[in-house]
């Protein structure tokens, strides 16, 4: 029996087989890249019901966004050319001309008025968008037909910003099959079209109308949840790209022929103090000390593949990011007589309440705990499993003294993403410093640019000072290729209009 | 006439005792679902997303009922489960029974192969350990056999693609799109079952060679396959039947794994994403379905084993 499935697999062997640029299992047809994906977007194109990822792993080969976040940080235009700001509560944004949605209906201000309308007020009114993305948008109304109003109920410096991943919907279409069935078989501006969208695997193809050409014929997304089987997958050059990776594979796969790429997710990690009453961590200087106890060095050197060392809250594609600043240094002798002088000569005892993905994020805690423990910090890690950490997260009910955060900062790419968790305005925040907390909240509202950076500034140094966490590394994303070239990620967002076999 | 009757009361009688036990099986089972995914925490907060706050976390709570007490939650949830009715998925918005019943197909096919690579592997290697043939063959994969009882099926599915797909390109290991896509995960869910009923039927053959049947087959000159083959197998395998079935109900564990690993679009692996999104209405579909299943086939291998051994059924009369 064995050798009777052998023997078929090597007859069928030419199907499945891929020699040295491969074509991969399954595309039999030419200049179709095959994408492995961790997740694809459960609500699949629902553009209502969720931002970020995994939708914006996969959203942006089909949907254009009004406006696109480079990875300086700069929001640019996009389905847009510019905008303006009228009054501090209302934008014009001028929409690019000649562009098509792939069924042929025109892309105008109707289009986005229309979308703005289903998504924010219509079907999507208590959907994720609307009430975290896009919170503030008070209405859309049409200037001409290629100049769209957008009001707001309160100054928003940031609406450009967040129209990143509000994309625009052809409204015949749409008016035509309704949410649900626009969710499984999506129409947009983006260099391809959806042609099927099964259970595991969406394929897409060129969209004749496009307005930014791709260079292949298509992108075929499968769903492969298990990061060894995705590794599998390119080893065997079943996939053109596998994201997700682990680090360990660096070596490994770079070895294998396999070009391994390093992408910085708009996140970094930290671990949290919550300062409670007769708490050491109510003490600066034990805050200051455990920062100075972390060997960051080393733990991005030997287990994080060199990822970034975090500086500040936050990573160096938001605004307000400043370049300039060093990580804090390691230097146990200075943590110890920072604890000294606050009183634990001795050390103390800590709880991390600790959330890991992987076998990755428990090896850094764990060598942070080893750091800790040698200037006489005594840390014990409880796991907590994600959808209790992300309960206690939203309502301040921790147990421990500290919790692991890998900080998310995108959609927005605005420390606010942030800070809404260590607010003082929340009902149990982990820790109040209310100079920074009416600085960041005064900055939310202020539309010019200048001032904007200088509260930023202003904030980072208060927040050097003074220490709400420890600031571990940023987080990078591994992705193998092979057979592909002009693979082009800004900030989460893959340029698959770029992307080309080799 | 009075025969006729008789046999229909019988019919109906069994039908209705029948129904009485799966109705009763779905309730325990529905009844216990609810309250344990409701245990595993609050959808609300999955489904907020990352950005979620907590007005959002009101907002979705309302939207699915989460507010409402529990009883309240539960009693719905019964009236509208004994209608099949399962609700709308919270994360796809589509029908939860309808989403089920889309990867029933995938999980059958996958089950079917792999149920029937179990049997092309266990029968001949079973039959082969139960004899007296090649010592020292049969104790090497006797030992090979006892390892892989005790190897989780992970780790074979992980082995079999490094092997068989990454090292010689042999099969497809992504999927279920291309014509050989189903070997390795058919072959993967093969593993989990061909090592214990292999040693069951070997034990079963072995037995059955020492039989009062088989030693009179041999005083006549029987051929020694002959004696294994027509005497000795058919007995071994009434044996190994009741197994067979509890395989295949139990095929479940195996297939949530494999799936996941293969990237096979099934049911398996939609209980896991659901269960991970806290897709409650999907849970709960998928384990209703489960549970009829399951059940059918403990029934049909009932039935099965009667028609092979009827001595059972005149027995069970008595």
């Amino acid at each position: 029996m064995l050798l009777s499935v052998l023997l078929l697999g090597a007859c069928d062997r030419d199907q499945v087989q891929v020699d040295g640029a491969p074509l991969p299992a399954g595309s039999s047809e030419p200049r179709i890249a095959r994408v492995a994906m961790r997740r694809l977007p459960p609500a699949f194109a629902d553009i209502a019901a969720h931002s970020g990822q995994p939708s914006i792993d996969i959203w942006p080969a089909f949907f254009d966004a009004l406006t696109f976040i480079d990875n300086e940080g700069q929001t640019q235009p996009w389905l847009t050319t510019g905008w303006t700001l009228v009054d501090d509560r209302t934008w014009h944004f001028k929409l690019r001309e000649g562009v098509k949605f792939s069924n042929g209906e025109p892309f105008d201000a109707r289009a986005v008025q229309s979308s703005v309308d289903n998504v924010l007020f219509g079907y999507g009114a208590t959907n994720l968008v609307r009430n975290s993305l896009l919170p503030t948008v008070a209405g859309a109304r049409i200037v001409d037909s290629h100049t769209i109003e957008i009001t707001t109920y309160a100054p928003d410096p940031l609406l450009p910003r967040r129209l990143a991943q509000f994309y625009p919907l052809p409204p015949e279409y749409f008016a035509k099959v309704g949410p649900r069935e626009f969710a499984r078989k999506p129409v947009g501006t983006g260099p391809f079209m959806v042609t099927d969208w099964g259970v595991g695997i969406v394929r897409t193809r060129v969209n004749p109308h496009a307005w930014n050409p791709p260079r292949l014929a298509g992108v075929d997304f499968v769903e492969i949840p298990d990061m060894t089987a995705r590794r599998q997958a390119i080893e065997s050059r079943q996939v053109h790209i596998a994201q997700y990776l682990s680090p360990d594979d660096i070596v490994d796969l770079g070895a294998a022929g396999i070009r391994m790429i390093q992408v910085a997710e708009p996140r970094s990690r930290l671990m949290v103090f919550i300062v409670k009453e007769g708490s050491p961590l109510k003490s600066v200087l034990v805050r200051r000390a455990l920062n100075h106890a972390v060997n960051r060095k080393d733990i991005v050197k030997y287990l994080l593949a060199d990822a970034p060392i975090s500086t500040q809250l936050g990573i160096r594609a938001m605004e307000g990011f400043d370049p300039r600043i060093e990580p804090v240094t390691y230097d146990p002798a200075l943590a110890r007589r920072l604890l000294a002088q606050a009183g634990y000569p001795k050390g103390f005892k800590l709880d991390v309440d600790t959330l890991a993905s992987t076998n990755t994020d428990r090896l850094v805690f764990e060598a942070v705990a080893a750091d800790l423990q040698d200037i006489g910090v005594e840390v014990t890690l409880n796991t907590v499993e994600f959808e209790r950490w992300r309960a206690n997260l939203l309502t301040g009910n921790w147990k421990g003294d500290m919790y692991t955060w890998a900080t998310g900062i995108g959609p927005l790419f605005d420390i606010s993403r942030i800070w809404q968790y260590l607010s003082c305005d929340r009902a149990k925040p982990p820790f109040c410093q209310r100079e920074v907390s009416d600085l960041i909240n005064a900055r939310s509202v202020e539309m010019d640019p200048q001032r904007r950076a200088q509260m930023m500034a202003t904030a980072n140094q208060m927040l050097l000072d003074d220490p709400p966490a420890i600031l571990l590394h940023e987080l990078m994303a591994v992705t193998g290729l092979i057979g592909v070239k002009d693979y082009d990620v800004q900030n989460l967002i893959v340029r698959w209009d770029r992307l080309d076999l080799e | 006439m009075a025969a006729f009757v008789d046999r229909g009361l019988s019919v109906l009688k069994s039908t209705g005792l029948l129904s009485l036990q799966l109705v009763s099986l779905l309730l325990v089972t529905v009844t216990l679902l609810f309250f344990l995914v409701r245990l595993t925490g609050d959808p609300a907060v999955v489904l907020s997303g990352e950005s979620g706050d907590l007005d959002a976390l009101a907002l979705l709570r309302t939207k699915y009922g989460l507010d409402q007490p529990l009883y309240v939650q539960y009693f719905s949830f019964l009236a509208n489960a004994a209608q099949l009715d399962f609700g709308v998925s919270w994360v796809e918005g589509r029908d939860a029974i309808a989403i089920v019943w889309q990867r029933i197909p995938s999980t059958l096919f996958l089950a079917a192969t792999g149920m029937a690579m179990n049997l092309a592997i266990s029968i001949p290697l079973g039959t082969f350990l139960g004899t007296q043939l090649a010592p020292r063959m049969r104790k090497a994969l006797d030992v090979f056999i006892f390892v892989m009882q005790g190897v989780p099926g992970y780790v074979v599915a992980l082995f079999l693609i490094q092997l068989l797909v990454v090292k010689y390109h042999f099969f497809p290991s992504v999927g279920n799109e291309s014509g050989l896509s189903w070997v390795l995960p058919s072959l993967t869910v093969a593993s989990f079952l061909a090592p214990k009923l292999a040693r069951v039927i070997a034990v079963n053959v072995s037995e059955a060679m020492q039989e009062d049947y088989v030693v009179m087959a041999r005083a006549q000159g029987a051929r020694y396959s002959t004696q294994v083959i027509r005497h000795a197998f058919p007995n071994a395998i009434l044996g190994a039947t009741a197994l067979i079935g509890t395989q295949v109900a139990g095929l479940v564990n195996g297939i949530i794994i494999t799936e996941t690993i293969f990237g096979w679009p099934g049911v398996g692996r939609l209980l896991l994403d659901s269960v991970l999104l806290l897709d409650f209405p999907v849970v709960q579909a998928v384990v209703v379905l489960t549970t009829i299943m399951v059940f059918m086939v403990n029934w049909g291998t009932d039935r099965v084993i009667e028609i092979i051994d009827p001595r059972l059924k005149r027995e069970a009369r008595a």
